[in-house]
């Protein structure tokens, strides 16, 4: 069965196309991770599957029926985490939640639903007077609570601390092997990498890559030796052939090369010369968030090849 | 893949608005600032009033007052709140529930005007026991009855304005400028009886004079007895439809957004 079938989804504000003629399918019980930078046109097609957004046109349809038109029997089958928390602050996670289990036709019960997010010790306590990722947490709570067939998550992690995201990953993870769809949007490479079974890079309002996350890293090109520079070493002291591969922030030095083993001899060369310890270096393929930003164009930190 | 054939039923619509009128109770009763504001503002009045004349006030003084709590609560505080919650998204997280939108919609201005209800009240009965009048028990019966009219009147109003307020930052002077010259022509707050004819008539149209007049006729105890003037109930009926039907018109259950830009593009995108 296809959870989500979307052909030729286009949405415009004015002259701007924030989605542009964009069509992919999802199947049952797959985890779909949309990338792509800020204005990509992520939350615009995750709110058109959702029912807030009509397109301007194409088709959309998400179990079998048009979103803007889903009824009460639909809606019970689809779960929400909005991009930011949406629930009343001034009561308790109890509290809300029972309310949303009701709007139900078989919810799954409060307290096992507070440990799944792991909010069982403070689920009397106000949200106001939670921490962001405990908030977040409750908002993945209501997402859930109504054992939905489809969960959509607007960047679900953004603002966490790396504990809560990925205890936050394990309980995508573990919803997603019982068998319910989930997709989601997230600015966090390492996010996609970790959960999805495929990837969809948006980027300009089109798609530059719809692949798996290991599809998306080939598409990186070559691989990389990444080297950090001792301290105080700097882009001045390299040499011509290797300065270019200086990146200030990491102080690395980075190089994208086809043919790692006369680049890794030049290096190693280099550092002997200087007496340099080599510790800390990697040689690899290129990272999914390299593979991402050649994907979409973006900027880079400073790459160079040896000649 | 769950069929919907195999799923238990959905909740029943009584069900979910009881429900949803006992959370937004909760609610409300969770931050009482509104609470504070619809009873204490006017007893703070009636006791000033009190203190100023030296007399025991007159009862249509004191409807006066209750009504003008009942205002800041069912028109005000509601309003602001209803505001407040759609631009933080709140509202936008009920219209993705399998809650259908006029559950929430009626629980919304049900439970706002339940609230002013109980808030007028509350100050009416502190102004008999303040001022030692008395009314029978009929007459307290009606006077609840032109309360809840007013307050569903007044919510209702709240509603449809909400939906024309773009941001938290700008609701409170446009609902004070809104509601507080209504009341003040109304007489409701005293000392307004030499206005012009024109703007004595159209007092006598908005939703706070025929309240103010329905609730003093409601607690009268002359020869006349207790009473509720039919033209007041038709306009505060006139007023709940009329505000139900542009809030129906005017809402809106998503906040303003900014809009982003994307690089290397003059104009901007929603995300």
């Amino acid at each position: 069965m296809t959870a989500i079938v979307v052909e030729h989804l286009t949405k415009r504000y004015g002259n701007l196309a924030a989605v542009d003629d964009v069509s992919f399918a999802v199947p049952d019980g797959q985890l779909l991770a949309v990338l792509g930078p800020n204005g990509a046109g992520k939350t615009t097609t995750l709110e058109t599957l959702e029912g807030f957004l009509s397109p301007t046109s194409g088709t959309v349809s998400v179990l079998g029926a048009n979103p803007r038109h889903g009824g009460r029997a639909w809606r019970s089958r689809i779960g929400l985490v909005l991009q930011s928390t949406s629930l009343e602050p001034s009561l308790t996670a109890r509290v809300v939640l029972q309310r949303f289990a009701a709007l139900y036709p078989a919810p799954r019960p409060v307290d096992e639903v507070l440990d799944v997010v792991g909010l069982a010790a403070e689920a009397d306590v106000r949200i106001s007077a939670l921490s962001g990722g405990q908030r977040r947490r409750v908002d993945v709570a209501a997402g859930i609570i109504g054992r939905p067939d489809i969960l959509f998550l607007d960047e679900p992690t953004t603002g966490l601390d790396p504990e809560a995201r990925r205890e936050a990953w394990a309980g995508v993870w573990n919803l997603n092997t019982g068998g319910t769809t989930v997709v989601l949007t997230t600015h966090y490479i390492e996010e996609a990498d970790q959960l999805a079974d495929r990837v969809i890079v948006l980027s300009g309002g089109r798609i530059a890559a719809d692949t798996t996350p290991a599809g998306l890293r080939a598409r990186g090109g070559d691989s990389t030796i990444r080297y950090p520079l001792p301290a105080g070493l700097t882009a001045g002291e390299l040499p011509a052939e290797l300065a270019a591969g200086f990146d200030p922030i990491g102080k690395m030095l980075i190089i994208r090369t086809s043919d790692v083993t006369a680049d890794l001899q030049r290096l190693t060369s280099w550092a002997s010369r200087h007496q340099l310890d080599l510790t800390g270096i990697e040689v690899g393929p290129p990272t999914l968030e390299e593979a991402y930003l050649a994907v979409t164009g973006e900027a880079t930190p400073q790459e160079g090849t040896l000649p | 893949m769950t069929t919907a054939a195999t799923q238990p039923r959905l909740p029943g619509i009584p069900a979910l608005i009881a429900g949803q009128i006992r959370y937004q109770l909760r609610l409300l009763v969770a931050a009482p600032g509104g609470l504070v504001i619809g009873i204490g503002f006017p007893v703070i009045l009636l006791v000033a009033a009190q203190a100023r004349h030296g007399s025991q006030a007159e009862l249509a003084t004191l409807a006066g007052f209750t009504v003008f709590g009942l205002t800041v609560t069912a028109f005000n505080t509601h309003g602001i709140r209803l505001i407040a919650a759609r631009e933080a998204g709140i509202l936008r997280r009920w219209r993705a529930s399998p809650m259908p939108p006029s559950c929430y919609f009626i629980s919304q201005i049900l439970t706002s005007s339940l609230f002013a209800t109980c808030t007028g009240a509350a100050t009416f009965v502190f102004g008999l026991l303040y001022y030692g009048i008395h009314v029978t028990g009929a007459g307290a019966a009606l006077g609840l009855i032109a309360l809840l009219l007013g307050a569903l009147a007044w919510s209702s109003l709240a509603t449809a304005l909400a939906g024309l307020v773009p941001r938290v930052d700008v609701a409170q002077p446009v609902f004070i400028l809104v509601y507080f010259p209504i009341v003040i022509i109304s007489g409701a707050l005293g000392g307004f009886h030499h206005q012009p004819g024109w703007l004595a008539t159209i007092a006598s149209y908005l939703p706070a004079e025929p309240l103010v007049n329905a609730l003093t006729h409601a607690l009268q105890t002359g020869t006349a007895g207790p009473s509720l003037p039919a033209r007041d109930i038709i306009l505060m009926l006139a007023w709940a439809m009329g505000g139900l039907v542009l809030a129906v018109l005017l809402f809106r259950w998503d906040p303003h957004r900014p809009v982003q830009r994307r690089r290397g593009e003059p104009g901007g995108q929603r995300r």
